[in-house]
């Protein structure tokens, strides 16, 4: 399956890559992106099987990326791995079709939690 | 605004150990100015129902170590971008959890970094409202809360 990551920071892009190895998806194909107008670009262009985000981003953060996508008729399978986890982020996120919402710092168990079902399935 | 030293030091101690599997302990220390060496800090600006900022300020020589195992890199490989990378998304995400905390409405700016020796870092109209030092790898990690008030 083909993995995207989004993240303004490289250091973090690095750590969710890294975490996706211990999780046991190192077999997945990954690219990156700096923020959500790349993604966005990325998606058109690479079409991945799922898109990992971050949430806060220059020139297009994680929702409007997500919103963007949704705008084009896709239906790419979306979750933020973001530093904040409030309710009112948690419940933007799941009505605007986000799957899963991860908080940093994370592990490899809620990596498996969280996108077994879509890299397994 | 009261901020509990138990919550800061246990969000500090898991970004730590999570994100590099370095310790960061709590220590009575007050690292600030008390090294002319050079340092660098981060901030994050909050605002909404609270307004501050938080700034998380460290030495070159943990920078530098934190920023190697971040990229599993040799510490004479890595770039002052990497480093400035390394410490503004640790500064994001302690920031990041140091919101949850706090009531009401709020966001946070992306991170900025800055570096140099003897320097002091403010918000105006803000004041500190915690403190807490902390050593790592036997370096020093100091992190603030800054409410404007």
């Amino acid at each position: 399956m083909k993995i995207l990551i989004v993240d303004d920071s490289k250091a973090m892009r690095m750590i969710v890559s890294r975490t996706l190895r211990q999780a046991g998806f190192g077999d997945h194909e990954c690219k990156e992106a700096s923020d959500g107008v790349e993604g966005m670009a990325l998606v058109r262009e690479w079409s991945p099987d799922l898109v990992i985000s971050d949430w806060n981003m220059p020139n297009m953060n994680g929702l409007e990326f997500l919103q963007a996508i949704k705008a084009d008729g896709l239906s790419t399978p979306f979750g933020f791995v973001t530093t904040e986890g409030s309710p009112q982020m948690r419940q933007a996120s799941e009505e605007a079709g986000s799957l899963f919402l991860i908080t940093k710092p994370f592990t490899a168990d809620s990596f498996k939690t969280h996108l077994g079902s879509i890299l397994n399935g | 605004m009261h901020f509990s030293a138990d919550d800061i030091n246990q969000i500090t101690s898991d970004i730590w150990t999570s994100t590099l599997g370095l310790s960061a302990q709590a220590v009575d220390v007050p690292w600030e100015g008390q090294s002319k060496e050079r340092s660098l800090i981060g901030c994050i600006q909050v605002t909404g129902d609270w307004e501050g900022a938080v700034t998380l300020y460290c030495s070159e020589g943990l920078a530098n170590k934190a920023t190697a195992v971040m990229f599993d890199m040799a510490p004479e490989e890595i770039t002052d971008a990497e480093v400035h990378d390394t410490l503004g998304e640790l500064t994001n995400m302690t920031a990041g959890n140091i919101k949850s905390l706090l009531p009401g409405d709020c966001r946070i700016s992306l991170p900025s970094v800055a570096e140099g020796i003897d320097y002091k870092v403010t918000i105006p109209g803000g004041k500190v409202t915690f403190q807490q030092s902390f050593e790592c790898e036997g370096e020093p990690l100091l992190i603030t809360i800054l409410e404007r008030v």
